[in-house]
């Protein structure tokens, strides 16, 4: 399943992390920009979408559901 | 925003209420120590002012030239004095008073402009504040001064605060009769010394940035029809020829102006640089500068109409007590004689 | 102008008395016409450059706009496959006149900064050219960022571009930022400058203290300690003892931090007095416990302008995926992905490098930080493993006080390219302090002959200790606000307290020096 793939990314990511509890990744500067880069490239490559800059906002990384979102949206457009 | 105000306005003055307080306590003592301080004092009592620098507060002597010849005269003469700050100083005179006579020494005129800002400092402390003041600080400041800082020393001095103290008591107060310092040593001229200067006819540059400002004082007298002499006064100047004497000289005459170049004149005026100096002809000591003013005052008689105010009472007033504290520094130094 | 003279107490005093008796309509065209007095009086001559800047760039946002706009219209209709291909011409249209653009703007920029440094390379290496160079107008290496990100958001459609010019005049020339930055954004910062402002009287006075702290650390601090490091670091000749030289380093540190973090402080404290929130620029750099960390607190607007609108482009790229790829083949999946992050890493830094100044050194010295911080992240795992044979906690406050003293000791070291007269003479220094350490002459009286007497260094030391107090204090909220909890008298009191250190303690005039009075001298 989608979520549980990127949940695997981010648990190999930041073995730190909770991705079920965690909310405001970005906000909270819970990761940092090291981190994004390494998650997008990780998710770009794993789904065969292109993820962009534009994308890198907080709605959009804050929390796993919102991650699955954005793999999904970027899958059904690429 | 109604009680803001008011509180912030009550901060303020506090503020710079402290900031007054801090410029009285780190004051430096010798602020307040230019000769146009006890000038304003004696203003119309004065017929004769000098100007120049420390040529002129060693080598002339006001209370000679009182005492042989009833000239009430004056040096208006600082360390460092250069010719700008002469010429704000001339206005300054014109301003308060008409003397008979403006004489100023040229000696200054090719020194090396550095810029030890000490004497313009104590003149612009001391100076009464009007449109000229600002003219005289725009003219003569130094980077990084600010006028604000003849309002609030402790803009200058704050670096003294660990010298503080709540008492500025200047250090000559009472030891300058009429702006002459007093000096009893004597170094007599070295052999080597090349004095008086070697005239070979030839002119050369002088500083213009001093130059100007001679210009500008002929200039002014002129317009003012104010009687001005110029004169070098006796001795080895910094900066000063033979060939820088014949470049002022001719500057002088283009203005129609005569220079007494009292170099060329030293036997006429009674000047040994064996006796008179106390420095080896650089500056002269206490009996030089009897031996200029008593010359100087017969001079000045011959060629201006210079009034004798002896047994005047106004001015009798005056000089009696200069007269007794020049005699008591006279003895001092005869006694234990100093240098500059 | 200085943020600490006079005459800008003056300029401000009178642009905010006006500010806050204008209606609300006008205070932005006022402000306006402040930053063009601010600039005219700074800069007259090269006021060109800022202007070339503001017209391209606002015109540039037109130009996307228009884009846009017709894209919007043309695909209307079209199905998923020719909608497509027709945006992406757009999108093509769009990144032409992104580049224009950004070449116009950074490459002036560049061309300021290097063509001294090209021309002296080229004369060295023989050719015969005499030396050409820019004179760089005021916050020319900020103004150009600050506008540059507004065009690339307005790209990335963040936002909408900003039809008046004037409008975006003001952004782009905002008079408190034009001196030392900070580089803000658009969104954050373009509608407080065009809402209308009542005077807060909380506002006004937490700005002013804001202000007073700026001078203070500037004054006594920086301003104090500035001829030491001019003497001892630029110097073109190296013969100290290593030990006075990281004396040197480590008194660097603290004069650079009040310097810039003061005229921030200035920046901030004079956009708070006019109701504009302007971002924060430092976060308490010294605290840092790892390099990374202490890039993320120091000169922070700089730091996530190159993160948001080079780094993450750059690492995203295409070619950095194919590089990615590629490494993941040699090097395994583990380490292959990490290799277009160290890389992109190494590029910002080098930029990085290249913005702060005009010579190699700089890159060198961008080089230098971009490869600690890749190398600490390459060597993480060994660390952990290090520190767990060893039994530290990482939570301990002794190895906490470890990474705060090693990163601050290292970024001392690092700093030494910024002032040294020559590449050589930066490795010169370095060389000593490791091989020439002589702690004796650190005691013999050797820092006492490099521009800054006992007493200044007593008065910049009791400096030091208020901005560490300060620090120290920020950690449990907002000194401001934890000083306004304790009464006006005491709001008042700080303010009184930081003018009258300023004014007696701070490095500043002509000064009084003792052997320059010489009463007599001729």
């Amino acid at each position: 399943m989608l979520r549980d793939e990127i949940k695997e990314i981010m648990e190999e990511l930041r073995p730190d992390l909770d991705m079920e509890t965690e909310t405001d990744l970005i906000d909270r500067g819970t990761l940092d920009s090291f981190d994004i880069i390494s998650l997008v490239s990780e998710l770009n490559d794993a789904f065969d979408i292109h993820i962009s800059v534009e994308d890198l906002v907080p709605e959009n990384l804050n929390t796993l559901d919102a991650m699955v979102q954005l793999v999904e949206r970027h899958q059904q457009e690429d | 925003m109604k009680r803001f105000l008011p509180r912030v306005i009550g901060w303020c003055l506090l503020f710079l209420m402290c900031a007054a307080l801090l410029s009285q306590l780190t004051l430096h003592p010798e602020e307040g120590n230019s000769p146009l301080r006890e000038y304003y004092a004696v203003a119309d009592k004065t017929d004769v002012v000098f100007l120049g620098a420390s040529q002129v507060f060693c080598g002339v002597s006001p209370t000679e030239l009182y005492e042989e010849y009833g000239i009430s005269s004056f040096d208006m003469a600082n360390g460092n004095q250069y010719m700008s700050m002469d010429y704000f100083l001339i206005r300054e005179i014109l301003r308060v008073s008409s003397p008979s006579l403006i004489v100023l020494d040229v000696s200054t005129v090719n020194r090396a402009p550095e810029s030890s800002d000490w004497s313009h400092r104590q003149y612009l402390a001391t100076m009464k504040f009007s449109p000229l003041w600002w003219e005289a600080y725009q003219a003569t400041r130094v980077e990084g001064e600010t006028a604000l800082s003849y309002l609030f020393p402790v803009l200058r001095y704050h670096d003294r605060w660990n010298e503080m103290s709540w008492h500025s008591t200047p250090s000559w107060q009472g030891s300058r009769p009429a702006g002459q310092m007093l000096y009893g040593r004597i170094v007599p001229q070295a052999e080597t010394t090349e004095y008086p200067f070697v005239d070979d006819g030839q002119t050369t540059t002088v500083e213009e940035s001093h130059l100007k400002w001679l210009k500008k004082i002929i200039e002014l007298c002129q317009a003012e029809e104010q009687p001005l002499l110029l004169v070098k006064v006796p001795g080895k100047a910094e900066g000063w020829s033979a060939q820088v004497a014949n470049t002022v000289l001719q500057v002088c005459e283009s203005y129609g102006e005569p220079l007494l170049d009292l170099d060329r004149r030293l036997e006429e005026v009674g000047v040994d640089m064996q006796l008179h100096t106390l420095d080896g002809s650089a500056h002269l000591n206490m009996y030089g500068a009897q031996a200029l003013s008593r010359w100087l005052g017969g001079y000045l008689r011959q060629n201006y109409e210079i009034p004798d105010r002896r047994g005047q009472q106004e001015y009798e007033q005056l000089w009696q007590p200069i007269l007794k504290s020049y005699h008591a520094l006279w003895d001092q130094q005869e006694a234990q004689p100093q240098g500059m | 102008m200085l943020f600490t003279s006079f005459r800008f107490a003056a300029f401000f005093a009178l642009v905010l008395t006006v500010y806050y008796l204008l209606p609300g309509r006008r205070q932005w065209q006022w402000l306006l016409a402040a930053n063009f007095a601010f600039y005219f009086i700074g800069s007259l001559r090269l006021a060109g450059w800022l202007f070339m800047s503001i017209l391209t760039v606002w015109a540039g946002g037109l130009a996307l706009a228009a884009l846009d706009k017709k894209a919007a219209e043309q695909t209307k209709g079209l199905d998923r496959q020719a909608k497509k291909a027709m945006r992406a011409g757009f999108t093509r249209r769009k990144k032409g006149v992104l580049a224009l653009v950004l070449l116009i703007n950074f490459g002036a920029l560049a061309v300021m900064k290097y063509a001294g440094w090209v021309f002296s390379l080229l004369q060295k290496l023989g050719a015969g050219v005499g030396i050409w160079s820019l004179a760089m107008p005021l916050g020319v290496s900020f103004y150009t960022f600050q506008a540059a990100g507004y065009l690339i958001d307005v790209y990335r459609g963040k936002y909408p571009a900003q039809n008046n010019p004037a409008r975006f005049a003001l952004f782009a020339s905002f008079f408190p930022q034009m001196i030392q930055g900070p580089i803000s954004r658009y969104d954050q910062l373009a509608n407080q400058l065009f809402a209308t402002h009542r005077p807060d009287p909380q506002q006004l006075l937490f700005g002013f203290q804001r202000i007073l702290w700026g001078v203070f650390k500037k004054l006594v601090v920086a301003d104090r300690l500035a001829p030491l490091v001019q003497n001892l670091l630029a110097s073109p000749t190296i013969d100290q003892a290593g030990s006075v030289y990281l004396a040197g380093l480590v008194l660097y540190a603290f004069q650079l931090y009040a310097d810039f973090s003061g005229g921030i402080d200035v920046t901030i404290g004079c956009a708070q007095m006019l109701g504009i929130r302007v971002t924060e620029n430092f976060h308490r750099p010294f605290f840092s416990k790892s390099v990374d960390e202490y890039w993320r607190r120091w000169h922070i607007t700089l730091g996530s302008w190159f993160r948001d609108y080079l780094f993450y482009p750059l690492a995203l790229s295409a070619p950095m995926a194919r590089l990615g790829r590629l490494c993941k083949g040699v090097f395994g999946p583990a380490y292959g992905k990490k290799i277009p992050i160290y890389a992109a890493t190494m590029g910002v830094w080098a930029v990085t490098g290249l913005w702060h100044g005009s010579s190699a050194r700089y890159l060198l010295w961008g080089l230098c930080n971009g490869g600690v911080i890749v190398l600490s992240m390459l060597l993480e795992p060994w660390y952990q493993k290090a520190r767990q044979r060893l039994g530290i906690r990482s939570e301990s406050t002794v190895w906490r006080l470890f990474q705060v003293v090693r990163t601050f000791g290292l970024l001392c070291l690092l700093r030494v390219f910024d002032n040294a007269y020559t590449t050589g003479n930066a490795f010169a220094i370095l060389g000593r302090i490791f091989t020439r350490f002589e702690p004796a002459a650190l005691l013999d009286g050797t820092l006492l002959q490099l521009g800054v007497t006992a007493q200044g260094f007593f008065t910049a030391g009791l400096g030091v200790c208020v901005m560490l107090c300060v620090s120290l204090a920020q950690r449990h909220g907002s000194v401001r606000g934890q000083i306004a909890r304790r009464g006006p008298a005491l709001q008042g009191a700080v303010c009184l307290l930081l003018a009258l250190a300023s004014l007696l303690f701070g490095a500043y005039g002509v000064g009084y020096n003792a052997a320059q009075f010489i009463y007599f001298s001729f």
